[in-house]
């Protein structure tokens, strides 16, 4: 048997060394257009921030030591033009000559390249990166080292701009964030992703938003904007995205699916038989939804990979879906989502619930315990968990971690109360941020109690519902909702007769418990009555402007 | 309508139904008895008050009674004890602890939530002990603390290896005690297996407490101030904790005629209510049933103690009964360790009659290349079927995640089919793009499918005794870490090449260091047609299990080498120090690295590593014997793990590699004649002699002549002696402590110079030295022939010295290839 991979990192890499373990005699070839094979392109931003300081640490293998230990034939810089379906064979570019290679069955693991809009002098812009592979990265490290340069822009706010932007102002630049929604991350919901947004301009990071831009200037020394601001700059990094690179399936005439990534089968089998699909180019199904979706994401790439080989080997596998787990890390927070946002159950027609709470991420009694901000997505109906989201210092892979596993099981919320996590105070809580959630998630299941979501507070109050602020005095000095009223929590049994039950009401604290306790209180006495969900630190991070 | 519900035990369950019943109805009376002077705190935290690391007493009160009054609306009696129950008229009679009036209070619905008690053996002694605690509760550590200021504690002894055993033991460790921990079983922490709970071990040592396994406390002698153990052994100490373990604490629920079954726990429903009408009970006093056997079983853990408590308010408040069964998921701190289980672990399975397979692993806990990774040791068990059973972590960082995905995965009623696909966050500083998580499914689905055999550590030495087939496929640098005796050796690239060397008549057992290399060799010659099998865990699963106890200080500390060679050190102005960092690099990664680095050196440069393995504490030690590097420092700082090494300072072995275990290898041995009775001479002799010995290699040292008096006793042996004897006797120095030294004596000022120096610097007194060297197996012989010269009667030498003629020298020198004249 003859296989032919294009393609030699993550998924490539995977699929290639699997392929050996359970097939000694057959005949094995990775094509890779650039100069290293299996590189840590997850590490690339933290090579050029200098957190990783030898380069030498992002190349996993060489292609002497697949030979040696995997008997891998690794052809580095070498690129595959052209797919011959018909005679099985493909065409290879190495330093400018061409050859041919047949195959039995052929792999793609082509990935996906960062797009690169067609925006006015992008071409004549000598001082304009993407960050795709480890030339890149030298490419950007040397330019640092040759130019003075001081101020960088950072197009696109997603996963690879945030961590260059990090990267970048530990070198000492001064970083401008330039992004098209009007948030970063936008695989986060706005209220989550502003804390991001925070954290950044708290490392004196400037963050536009809802900005594009619309040409370079000057080689691009100049920048415009959309709105018409003109920035100078001495590096521009387009980080809007990557767009799968489908050039040679779409050629060769295999089935494409949306956005031009590569179709495959649950066999990761493409239009044709005998080639085979993997990795950031495929179109997959997202776990949750079950629609077709596009996840660039290292894990499935390498996850599929594996399955792939052991598919080819006679295995009985079936790739299911991903599920689109992801992490990144801006200063000294963490931001993690996993399974859909509400964005996308919106966007998708999903009915759900949404919750926020913010727990500590182990015991407070012990040192370092610090608060993060957690968000779950549930059926209303059901319970089933959709998808969840977190953001804070400590605990945040740890809790979206299980909360994947959770969605991977496919558990409801009343699942997560039983969930027992590893407790000491070190760790965790008694109760940890996961079941906590799952117990504030059934209340609302049981209808124990009603919850306002931080952008629809303000419709209600005016519409006249009063909000009650069930901190104590302090905390309600210190900043409150616009027209709220204060009734501390241990004072409220006796205070009842001052609210009217006429009006509807909503309560509010710091975080929601206290509210919550609040709500059960009034609830039991007749009130109609609902808490603010995430209380007021969600809403005054959401809107600064709007608390006094 | 209104209920009056009572609760008793005001902290964790208790705690959590009193709020809960609060927050479901407003109109229940809700009523909590709590003994003690507190309620709700934080019991897991007691043992960080005591170090300090919780500094103000007040953190660990989670609800004060205040609180608990206005917030909730809740009536609460501390310092008052509930000492009968009448079921029938639903009474309760309560003794306030402080004045003992008695009252009586009538109830409706009454929930135990006693919790356990400690363990407290009647040992002969205790009675007159003042300095044993135990720790349970708040007063318990403030006693604790209270008596270590007043008395100014130095040295204190741990009783039971548990969670809270090891928790003291850190804290106290943290205060500057000098501890000793003391265990009746063959390890710390029941709910690991051997050979994990062995990474434990060595981190126990590593931090200096005294670690003693297999003996119980037999009696305390002294009022307390020594603590005698089964074996006999005899230990000075000033303060004892007692943490051997808890028992349901169900007196009253006894006394009530409510049922009980193991160990006294309360026997409950499905929605916690008791034999006895409307008397429900949670928490560690209950029986609860077991996530993977399905039967009744103990699990005194906070979390689901928390969980039952808020179940049974739902289930009385007319919401879903559930009383789920309990994996036992846990996790403790150890020093520099995160030590994480959920489920069942082999020990447990193996006496239950279940069938289960293992795979061990030792992952990165995130991407090696990016800074502070650092291994994770990590054990999953699981059955024919695939499903999971139980998993064991232990590493610096991301034990604890790993456990709670698996043990969410668990939940599930998982396979390792999940743990293939459970799809976790990865982004460099937290993961690897294949997770440890995902990688034991991997290990284990490969195992499962029969695409690799593997052989546990613990089956090892018989194969090694049954003469098996073992084959090392590591690279050739790295056997200087110690390897299986009589294995071979192919490096796995040069495998497929020399096939031809293996045999195909019998199996052929593969290992690396941690089992991946091994794994690729055992799939290259399983498609060839071997029948192989690859040692799980590789020689660092089976090396960690072997570690032996107590030896810490002959073996990993090079003290008293490290000191002279630094002074050494010192002296040559010239040498460079070059800084190596060897965090998150894989097996064997960091001694590649060490040995990469060392080339590009001079001789008698110094090199200073810091790897976040712990497993290279040791590897280092004996890589630096086998290659004739010099070790001056070895220790663990943080959670990492920082190595001096002189470049070629000793003279290199012949033999690169050393037989991990101990027994001697021909040719190995070392013999040494020492004639001269000088101090100097005489540590340079058991320095010399320790680091052979440690090395495996069988050590002789022949004194004769002057070289006696090294080996004389201390006390003053009365013997008759005559004449010329008599005045040798008088002459001579009387024992190892009065040796003078061969230069700069200064009438016996160079000696005391030096033995201050010594004291100072941490290397241990030449009488010290004589005695690991005894423990090592190294073997004194003295000469009769010179001893009748100087007049010296056997009755004056030291235990364990053998007696024997220049014919025992000769002998053992034949078989030696260092033969040394001191």
């Amino acid at each position: 048997m003859k296989y032919v991979i294009v393609g030699g990192v993550a998924g490539g890499m995977s699929a290639a060394t699997r392929l050996r373990r359970l097939n000694e005699e057959a005949e094995i070839i990775v094509f890779e257009r650039g100069p290293y094979v299996s590189f840590a392109n997850c590490g690339l931003p933290y090579y050029i921030g200098g957190v990783i300081k030898e380069r030498s640490k992002l190349l996993v293998q060489t292609a002497e030591k697949l030979y040696q230990r995997f008997r891998l034939d690794v052809r580095p810089e070498s690129e595959v033009t052209c797919i011959d379906r018909e005679h099985k064979k493909v065409i290879i570019d190495h330093h400018g000559k061409s050859y041919d290679e047949t195959y039995d069955v052929l792999i793609l693991s082509t990935g996906a390249h960062p797009m690169r809009p067609p925006i006015e002098g992008v071409d004549q812009a000598d001082n304009l990166f993407t960050l795709r592979d480890v030339p890149d990265a030298e490419r950007i490290v040397q330019y640092l080292q040759q130019h003075k340069a001081d101020r960088a822009v950072i197009v696109g706010a997603g996963f690879i701009g945030i961590e260059m932007a990090e990267n970048l102002a530990e070198r000492g630049l001064k970083v401008t964030i330039v992004e098209r929604e009007h948030q970063v991350l936008p695989p986060l919901d706005p209220e989550m992703a502003i804390m991001i947004e925070a954290e950044l301009k708290k490392h004196d990071i400037e963050v536009l938003k809802g900005k594009t831009v619309t040409g370079f200037e000057e080689k691009g020394a100049v920048l415009v904007l959309n709105d018409g601001t003109r920035k100078q700059m001495d590096l521009t990094l387009l980080s809007v995205g990557v767009v799968p690179e489908s050039f040679l399936a779409e050629q060769a005439g295999l089935a494409l699916g949306m956005r031009r990534s590569i179709s495959v089968n649950d066999q990761l089998q493409t239009s044709d038989p005998n080639i085979y699909a993997i990795g950031d180019a495929i179109e997959v199904a997202q776990t949750v939804s079950g629609k077709a979706a596009v996840i660039p994401l290292a894990s499935p790439a390498n996850r599929q990979g594996r399955m792939v080989a052991d598919i080819l080997s006679g295995m009985k596998r079936s790739y299911k879906g991903t599920l689109g787990t992801s992490i990144v890390k801006a200063f000294d927070l963490s931001a993690a989502v996993t399974g859909l946002s509400e964005k996308l159950l919106q966007r998708n027609n999903i009915p759900y619930q949404a919750l926020h709470t913010s727990p500590p991420d182990h015991a407070t009694y012990y040192p370092g315990s610090l608060q993060m901000t957690l968000k779950l997505l549930f059926d209303p109906e059901s319970g089933k968990v959709l998808g969840a989201q977190a953001v804070g210092e400590k605990g945040i892979d740890k809790t979206i971690d299980v909360l994947a596993t959770a969605i991977h099981g496919q558990m409801t919320v009343n699942d997560l109360t039983e969930l027992e996590l590893a407790y000491a105070p070190p760790f965790n809580s008694a109760k940890a941020p996961i079941n906590l959630i799952g117990y504030a998630s059934e209340n609302l299941l049981d209808g124990k109690v009603q919850n306002v979501q931080w952008n629809e507070v303000d419709q209600l109050v005016k519409q006249g519902a009063l909000l009650i602020d069930v901190r104590t005095e302090q905390e309600y000095g210190n900043g409150a909702i616009q027209g709220a009223v204060n009734i501390p929590l241990d004072n409220l049994r006796e205070r009842l007769s001052e609210i009217s039950k006429d009006r509807d009401l909503i309560v509010s604290c710091r975080v929601g418990l206290r509210g919550y306790l609040a709500a059960r209180i009034l609830a039991q006495k007749g009130y109609s009555v609902k808490n603010l969900d995430g209380g007021y630190k969600l809403y005054s991070s959401a809107f600064p402007e709007k608390v006094k | 309508m209104k209920k009056r519900i009572i609760i008793v035990g005001g902290v964790a369950g208790g705690a959590s139904v009193a709020t809960r019943l609060r927050r479901l109805s407003e109109e229940n009376d809700i009523v909590m008895y709590e003994k003690g002077a507190y309620i709700s705190f934080a019991n897991c935290g007691l043992p960080y008050y005591v170090g300090g690391t919780i500094r103000e007493k007040d953190a660990l009160l989670v609800e004060s009674v205040e609180n608990m009054v206005k917030e909730f609306n809740i009536e609460v009696h501390n310092n008052t004890e509930v000492v009968d129950i009448d079921p029938e008229k639903h009474i309760i009679t309560v003794k306030n602890v402080l004045n003992g009036e008695t009252a009586t209070d009538h109830y409706d619905r009454l929930i135990l939530s006693t919790g356990g008690k400690p363990i407290i053996p009647k040992i002969p002694g205790l009675d007159q002990a003042d300095n044993v605690f135990s720790v349970r509760n708040i007063p318990d550590v403030e006693r604790i603390k209270n008596y270590i200021d007043a008395h100014n504690v130095r040295k204190v002894t741990v009783i039971g290896g548990g969670f809270i055993g090891l928790e003291m033991t850190e804290n106290l460790v943290d205060l500057g005690l000098e501890v000793t921990l003391v265990e009746a079983s063959p390890q710390v922490m029941a709910p690991l297996d051997f050979e994990m709970a062995q990474f434990v071990h060595e981190q126990i040592e590593l931090h200096g407490v005294q670690l003693i396994l297999n003996d119980g406390i037999a009696r305390f002698s002294g009022n307390g101030h020594a603590v005698v153990l089964s074996s006999g052994k005899e230990i000075d100490t000033e303060l004892t904790v007692m943490a051997i373990g808890v028992l349901p604490d169900s007196t009253l629920a006894q006394k009530a005629g409510v049922k009980t079954g193991i160990k006294g726990a309360i026997v409950v429903n499905g929605h916690f209510e008791t034999n006895v009408p409307d008397i429900f009970a949670i928490g560690d006093v209950i029986e609860v049933k077991d996530f993977i056997t399905g039967t009744q079983t103990l699990i005194p853990l906070a979390g689901p103690a928390n969980r039952q408590g808020r179940f049974l308010a739902d289930y009385l408040n007319g919401l879903d009964a559930k009383n789920p069964p309990v994996l036992g998921t846990a996790v403790a701190k150890v020093f520099a360790l995160t030590v994480a289980t959920t489920g069942k672990n082999e020990r447990f399975l193996k006496q239950a009659g279940i069938s289960y397979r293992v795979a061990h692993l030792h992952p990165n806990s995130h991407a090696g290349y990016y800074p502070g990774a650092a291994p994770i040791e990590l054990k999953v068990i699981y059955d024919e079927q695939g499903k999971i059973l139980g998993a064991q972590a232990i590493g610096t960082e991301g034990a604890d995640k790993r456990i709670d995905i698996i043990s969410a995965v668990m939940r599930l009623n998982g396979s390792i089919e999940d743990l293939q696909l459970v799809e976790v966050a990865y982004a460099p500083p937290y993961a690897s793009a294949k997770d440890p998580v995902n990688y034991a499914g991997y290990i284990a689905a490969d195992q499962r499918q029969g695409l690799v055999k593997t052989i546990e550590w613990d089956e090892v030495d018989a194969l090694i005794e049954k003469q098996a087939y073992f084959l090392d496929v590591r690279e050739s640098f790295e056997l200087a870490t110690g390897k299986l005796p009589g294995s071979h050796h192919i490096p796995r690239g040069e495998l497929r090449g020399r096939l031809a060397e293996l045999p195909k008549d019998q199996p052929i057992y593969v290992y690396c260091s941690v089992g991946l290399r091994g794994y690729n060799a055992a799939r290259i010659l399983a498609l060839n047609g071997f029948d192989v099998y690859n040692l799980d865990g590789g020689l660092k699963t089976y090396e960690q299990a072997k570690y032996e106890t107590g030896q810490m200080n002959a073996q990993a500390h090079p003290a008293a080498q490290s000191e002279l060679s630094s002074t050494m050190a010192k002296q040559a102005p010239q040498c460079t120090k070059i800084e190596v960092d060897a965090c998150g690099l894989q097996c064997p990664g960091p001694i590649l690295k060490v040995k990469q680095s060392m080339e590009k050196m001079n001789k008698g440069d110094i090199m200073q590593v810091q790897a976040s393995d712990f497993g290279f504490h040791k590897d280092i030690v004996a890589w630096a014997n086998a290659t004739g590097n010099q070790l001056l420092t070895n220790d663990i700082v943080g959670n990492k793990v920082v190595a001096t090494v002189v470049k070629g300072a000793m003279a290199s072995r012949d033999d690169a590699a050393h037989a991990v275990h101990t027994a001697p290898e021909s040719g190995g041995a070392t013999t040494m004649v020492v004639f001269d009775g000088d101090l100097d001479k005489a540590i340079a002799t058991f320095i010399i002699a320790t680091g052979a010995a440690a090395m495996g290699k069988p050590v002789t040292l022949f004194f004769t002549f002057w070289g006696l008096n090294i080996i004389k006793r201390h006390a003053n042996t009365k013997i008759n002696k005559s004449g010329t004897d008599k005045l040798f006797s008088m002459m001579l120095p009387k024992n190892a402590n009065h040796l003078p030294l061969s230069r700069m004596n200064m009438a016996g000022i160079g000696p005391k110079m030096i033995k201050k120096v010594m004291a100072d610097k941490n290397v241990d007194s030449l009488a010290v030295m004589i005695e690991r060297a005894k423990q090592l197996g190294v073997k004194m012989v003295a000469c009769t022939m010179s001893m009748d010269l100087m007049g010296v009667a056997r009755e004056e030498i030291i235990d364990g010295v053998e007696f024997g003629g220049v014919a025992s020298y000769l002998g053992e020198a034949a078989k030696s290839n260092v033969n040394l004249f001191i």
